[in-house]
């Protein structure tokens, strides 16, 4: 399965696959885990389970969406973060969420240096990063998972 | 208001050329200004400096005598050694810095050139003079020390941005306000001299390259060393830490801070001590600075001392070198009677006055900081020199932004475990983190403030004024107006975001960006360098300047000024080290016109 395959997928198992690449790390002995044992180890849902956790990241998302009401979707911010151009930048050969958090990662970089920047609460952050925040928020309070 | 020609009263016997006779009380100190003075009567000044004064007075000798004046032959070669009996003696010297109380109240003396003010650019033009045929009179306020009667003559009322206390931002003794500089340098930008169209009032009347050739004496001035200040020398280093950023959109700017801080007074003080021709008058306040009847010569300044005791120099030339704010004030008390000051014909005197602003806002949170100390620990030491890594955006950057010339550096800022355990914490960590599963942990997040130092924009409304309150000799205080325009603000908020980009952009953390210029209530939290410049602006156009590129002052033939005031801009820099290299510069052209 690739991010294409994700997308082409139920939107909700690509959220549970961006949150669980993007928001693991929030947790650091989870990330721990998770790095280490992508291939066999934590499931989506528990990886989730403790993204879902964390309300402080969770109001970053929320401060997001305060800003932008009409993102207060899960369909919406998927497409949206697709849009960054993850599977344009890098394919997935095998599927893993770790291949999807690199790419994340170099979406928000690609962010920053063409200005697609937002302003939470005074931190200029990218505006694919601050989405990320966005959906972990969404997926607390409608417990997508 | 009074004016300073009524202030005090007359200056007794200068008209007639006659003395006061000293008060027996009044001996002066055995060590004394005097035998320098007075040529041959070297040895019995040690008897009493101002009775010799008197019989010099009286042979009516030197080329200014048919004048009614009193030339003081300042360049007999009168030896320096004596003992209590007149006889001279080894290792005992006498000093060519004296008071004024050693002069006779009413005495007129007359010198190649006078220079007012011993801070920085004084004491640097006069050392320029040492050794020359040009018998030289430096001349000081203060003492040796700090006094508070002498520095209550620097008190004013800030009436415009809230300021420092203007008697606080400055020093009036010998070695000026170097005796309380923090030693920090950087030379002036080329950008700083050129025109900028977004920036009004910009651009100097002199090139570059003319200014650069004084940097190296002046950075020995300064005992800042050889080195030069450019990234390309430094970055080389081992151990310089290396530049993060973005080359093509920042630049650095590694200051330095030599160590010991060189109190010019102290470290300088020897030199002029051991001239044999320039000499320093010490607790010698110039009251005004007074003109022939074209009103296109200074003749002579009027002095006097805190017991009344009132004298002319007269001098062929004369530097003011009083600082940004009192080279204004004395400008503006000066001239004649009805004039508005000297070279105030287009009211410019005083305005155009800047300062340093530097401005600590924002939360920056980074991913490692141990991996970028230039960012995180901009304070380090190579090649024997203290040194600050600073960034700021490249011309081309400014440019493009239309912003001012600035500089940057982090804080440390108060870090707590909320903040490391908070979104913005754990987020700066994240992409780093899947990029790199080795860095995990290892460095976490820590907390920062971004201190800018902004270029304040020439402005005419920025200026100093004479207030209506007058000081212990009458003269009116000075007031300032310190006043920003819009490219100040602009300019911080352009930094903020440019950094706050970056650091994305590289993966080396996020800022959290608070400032908030819409009030100007962040004018009143800002610091200051208590860097005084403008006032006394170079231009070519007397409509916009005070001096010209020579640092004269226009349309007058024999009146200089040096230091900060002179600036046309100011940079973001501190003005120590470029305001002596200009000093230099000056003492150079003075020199050369004496000599012709």
């Amino acid at each position: 399965m690739t991010a294409r395959s994700f997308r082409n997928g139920s939107r909700r198992a690509f959220a549970q696959a961006l949150l669980a690449a993007a928001a693991v790390p929030f947790v650091p002995k989870a990330q721990d885990v998770f790095l280490t044992n992508v291939e066999g180890g934590l499931s989506l849902a528990e990886a989730i389970s403790d993204i879902v956790r964390d309300l402080e990241v969770s109001q970053v998302g929320k401060a997001y969406l305060v800003v932008q009401p009409d993102e207060s979707s899960v369909e919406r911010l998927i497409s949206e973060i697709e849009r960054a151009g993850l599977d344009e930048r890098r394919g997935f050969d095998q599927p893993s969420t770790h291949d999807l958090g690199l790419a994340l990662a170099n979406a928000v970089r690609h962010d920053f240096q063409c200005g697609r920047i937002v302003n939470v609460q005074g931190w200029r952050l990218s505006q694919t990063e601050a989405r990320v925040c966005a959906l972990a928020h969404l997926v607390r309070t409608t417990q997508i998972v | 208001m009074r004016s300073p020609s009524q202030a005090g009263p007359e200056v007794a016997g200068a008209a007639t050329g006659g003395f006061a006779g000293p008060s027996p009380s009044r001996r002066p100190p055995t060590t004394c200004l005097l035998p320098r003075l007075i040529g041959e009567a070297k040895f019995e000044v040690l008897d009493g400096g101002h009775r010799l004064a008197s019989r010099l007075a009286k042979r009516n000798c030197g080329p200014f005598a048919a004048r009614g004046d009193r030339r003081i032959d300042a360049s007999a070669d009168i030896g320096g050694h004596a003992s209590s009996d007149g006889s001279p003696k080894a290792g005992m010297r006498v000093s060519m810095i004296g008071e004024i109380a050693e002069v006779e109240d009413g005495q007129t003396l007359r010198f190649g050139l006078c220079i007012i003010g011993a801070g920085a650019a004084g004491i640097a033009i006069a050392r320029e003079f040492i050794g020359t045929k040009v018998d030289v009179i430096l001349l000081e306020s203060g003492g040796f020390e700090l006094e508070e009667k002498v520095q209550d003559l620097y008190a004013g009322e800030s009436i415009g941005i809230d300021y420092e206390h203007l008697d606080a931002v400055r020093l009036r003794y010998f070695g000026g306000t170097t005796n309380h500089w923090g030693g920090q340098s950087f030379n002036l930008d080329s950008l700083d001299f050129e025109e900028r169209t977004w920036v009004p009032d910009s651009g100097w009347p002199i090139a570059y390259s003319e200014f650069v050739r004084y940097l190296p004496r002046a950075q020995q001035l300064c005992r800042l060393g050889d080195a030069p200040f450019s990234w390309e020398y430094w970055s080389v280093r081992p151990d310089v830490p290396q530049f993060p950023l973005d080359q093509a959109r920042f630049e650095t700017a590694v200051h330095r801070f030599p160590n010991p801080i060189p109190r010019f007074g102290e470290i300088y003080r020897e030199d002029i001590n051991r001239a044999q021709n320039v000499r320093c008058l010490l607790h010698a306040n110039v009251l005004r600075l007074s003109t022939d009847a074209s009103r296109r010569t200074v003749t002579h300044a009027e002095v006097a001392s805190f017991q009344d005791r009132r004298i002319r120099i007269a001098a062929d030339k004369f530097i003011l070198a009083t600082g940004g704010i009192e080279n204004c004030r004395l400008l503006l008390v000066s001239g004649e009677q009805g004039d508005s000051g000297l070279g105030n014909q287009h009211d410019v005197v005083g305005r155009y006055f800047m300062e340093h602003a530097s401005y600590d806002s924002g939360e920056i949170t980074l991913v490692d900081p141990a991996s970028v100390p230039f960012l995180s620990s901009p304070y380090f030491e190579s090649a024997g020199y203290s040194l600050r890594a600073e960034f700021k955006l490249r011309r081309e950057a400014q440019a493009e932004e239309q912003a001012l010339n600035h500089s940057a550096f982090l804080l440390p800022a108060q870090r707590s475990e909320e903040h490391d355990r908070g979104p913005i914490g754990q987020l700066v960590h994240l992409w780093n983190r899947l990029e790199n599963r080795f860095v995990r942990f290892l460095y976490p997040p820590d907390t920062f403030t971004l201190r800018v130092r902004v270029e304040q924009a020439p402005n005419p409304e920025s200026r100093v004024l004479l207030a209506a309150e007058t000081d212990r000799f009458g003269l009116p205080r000075a007031n300032l107006m310190l006043k920003f325009g819009d490219l100040e603000a602009r300019t911080i908020e352009i930094l903020q975001e440019q950094f706050a980009r970056e650091l994305g952009r590289a993966g080396l953390g996020r800022m959290r960006i608070t400032f908030e210029p819409a009030d100007d209530q962040w004018q009143n939290n800002v610091g200051w360098g208590y860097h005084h410049c403008g006032g006394t602006r170079m231009h070519a156009d007397p409509k916009f300047g005070v001096v010209n590129a020579n640092g004269r002052v226009h349309g007058l033939s024999n009146l200089y000024v040096a230091g900060s005031s002179i600036f046309p801009t100011a940079g973001y820099t501190n003005p120590t080290l470029n305001l002596i290299a200009l000093a230099l510069r000056l003492a150079g052209h003075v020199r050369e016109e004496l000599d012709t």
